[in-house]
């Protein structure tokens, strides 16, 4: 287990390592660095300057270096609007993007577990052709529109909840709701049809010829067999649900990472892009590899 | 085959075996029209497709011409709705049905290059990394998992952010970004590939790599390249979309589906239809996407088919 750890930690590593250098690529992009930092309206000389105090005249390995070597301390340069360290203003957010990607994790679980289990154990039923139809409709909806939609219908016409912003817990159900919509679909599915699977073994019969009741069976024997194609596909959306936290944000201006990133991107504030990007991979990572430990708790054959 | 009493016994057999095999088209039209989901979801794809090309014949107005006087004129069947403008008009009096007549050949362009974009790299490097192994393996690989660590999503916004929008910069974005699905699946089948008869074989005869490569292992992987592909065409439009929401992806000044849902947002409390309408463009566009990619699987990953009856019995 411990060489495990540590394997994935140092994995974990060399992804952050790759991350920094697409984070640093990303600038040079553009064609000229200095010229994305400065008003539109500077002249060849402030550009020159910036060019020279950011070292952007140096070889471009020596550049990534100073870039790593400042990142690793957690400095990614000052925010261009607001003159506070751009790191300092991502991370403030981070709290709010985890609040948001965790309740709408357990949307999506609270929403797709029971369903997937429904359809699974009354297969072909009314109940389960619905619910493969609601599935697709989850599936197909673009989640902008479907948050803008939500606003309409429950904030404007019914004002059962706020429109926007976050001032209490009310503030965060549709956003959870809007991103954890598709994330609901995609766990109901696949633990139908894996339980489904399950549900045809020798040794669910066995279970059920000894005379076990068909909530114990479930429970005890076919679930927790079941859940392991879930985790896994939980794991993947992890990075869905954050990254998908960008739209949300914007739709709801919930005060998030994703919508700092998009003002960043409206004000031209590079700093406070590149600490986001490396921020929310650094998220990502930490969570797969707790994905990874959950997983060899639930199958013992895993093993690494 | 002059007289059938000549032929030896093995091949009036196979004669007749291959007799028995109807062409592959027919059995896919067959399947088809037992699929009622599936047609569906072709024929609507078709009529967007025919929307997309013919979209200047078909569309009642120019998509670009303002008329404040006639802004935000609520769609025809509503009262206060104007017969001319069968979905409404926007908050500059541009009529929405022609602009999402127009904004359907953004979604269609990119569902369709950037799909080819990603194919095209993700089947090299699943080939080079399947058939070389070892090092050439590793590393690929490992660039895919830095892939999974930053979402597609927000990597694409990241470059759109950089490289300012266009509709090229939106198909290599989304290209260069989607790469990996088709990369693990073609690597994965490539493994087990490279180690069959015909491959040892032809490399036993001198083929080049290369030959061996696109000659014989490609065509054995066609199936789930399409059946990824099925998938992420629905992916591509969706970020298209959202990225064009946010303001990243095609300039303002061409009709996208998602600019018109960003468009309407503000007076979605008094102008619904132009969110609303133009956010289920996408949706049905994405749903028809989905029932034909879930009658492409059926059809070839046996196994996915088998679930499915399964699941119907």
């Amino acid at each position: 287990m411990l060489a495990f750890l540590l394997h994935r930690i140092l994995h974990a590593f060399f992804v952050m390592l790759g991350i920094s250098f697409v984070v640093f690529i990303l600038i040079h992009l553009s064609g000229d660095p200095a010229a994305m930092m400065v008003p539109e309206d500077a002249t060849p000389q402030q550009v020159q300057e910036i060019r020279e105090r950011m070292g952007f005249d140096r070889p471009i390995l020596v550049q990534y270096g100073l870039f790593l070597g400042r990142a690793l301390q957690g400095d990614f340069g000052y925010s261009y609007r607001i003159r506070r360290p751009a790191l300092d203003l991502v991370v403030e957010r981070i709290p709010a993007t985890l609040r948001l990607a965790v309740t709408s994790a357990v949307v999506s679980l609270g929403l797709g577990i029971p369903v997937g289990i429904l359809a699974a154990t009354r297969q072909g039923s009314f109940f389960d052709r619905l619910s493969m139809m609601a599935i697709l409709f989850g599936q197909s909806m673009p989640t902008f529109w479907l948050g803008i939609m939500l606003i309409l219908i429950v904030s404007v016409q019914l004002g059962w909840l706020p429109t926007s912003g976050y001032r209490g817990p009310e503030y965060i159900i549709l956003p959870a709701v809007t991103l954890g919509l598709y994330t609901s679909a995609m766990v109901a599915r696949i633990l139908r049809s894996s339980l489904i699977e399950v549900l045809s073994h020798d040794y669910i019969r066995t279970a059920r010829s000894k005379g076990l009741a068909d909530r114990t069976i479930l429970t005890r024997h076919a679930l927790k067999n079941a859940a392991i194609p879930v985790v896994t596909v939980i794991g993947l959306q992890i990075g869905y649900l954050l990254g998908g936290s960008v739209v949300t944000e914007t739709v709801f201006s919930y005060p998030g990472m994703g919508l700092l990133a998009i003002q960043a991107i409206r004000g031209r504030d590079i700093p406070v892009l590149q600490a986001f990007v490396v921020s929310i991979s650094a998220v990502i990572v930490l969570l797969n590899l707790l994905v990874d430990v959950l997983y060899t708790y639930l199958d013992p054959r895993i093993r690494y | 085959m002059a007289d059938i009493r000549s032929c030896t016994v093995e091949t009036r057999l196979a004669s007749f075996e291959v007799r028995q095999e109807p062409p592959a088209y027919r059995r896919y039209l067959r399947s088809l029209r037992t699929n009622l989901p599936a047609l569906v979801g072709l024929f609507v794809l078709i009529g967007i497709g025919i929307a997309s090309v013919a979209a200047p014949l078909l569309a009642p107005h120019d998509p670009a011409v303002q008329d404040i006087a006639r802004r935000l004129v609520p769609p025809a069947w509503s009262t206060g709705g104007d017969p001319r403008y069968l979905l409404g008009t926007d908050a500059l009096g541009r009529d929405v049905l022609s602009r999402i007549i127009y904004g359907s050949r953004i979604s269609l362009a990119v569902g369709i290059l950037a799909v080819t974009v990603q194919g095209c790299i993700g089947v090299a490097l699943g080939l080079l990394a399947g058939y070389y192994g070892k090092r050439v393996d590793s590393i690929i690989m490992r660039i895919a998992d830095l892939q999974y660590a930053l979402p597609s999503l927000i990597l694409a916004i990241a470059i759109m952010a950089v490289l300012g929008p266009s509709l090229r910069n939106v198909i290599l974005v989304i290209g260069i970004t989607g790469w990996v699905y088709y990369a693990r699946i073609v690597r994965g089948e490539v493994l087990a590939l490279r180690e069959q008869e015909f491959v040892v074989a032809s490399r036993a005869i001198g083929c080049h790599s290369l030959r061996i490569l696109l000659r014989h292992i490609l065509p054995n992987v066609t199936s789930s390249i399409v059946v990824v592909a099925s998938l992420q065409v629905a992916r591509a439009i969706i970020t298209e979309a959202s990225l064009s929401f946010l303001g990243l992806g095609v300039p303002p000044s061409i009709p996208t589906w998602g600019g018109m849902v960003s468009e309407g947002r503000q007076y979605v409390a008094t102008a619904w239809w132009i969110s609303g309408i133009s956010g289920a463009a996408i949706f049905i566009t994405v749903m028809a996407i989905n029932l034909v990619g879930d009658w492409i699987r059926d059809e070839l990953d046996p196994a996915s088919k088998r679930a499915r009856q399964v699941s119907t019995s």
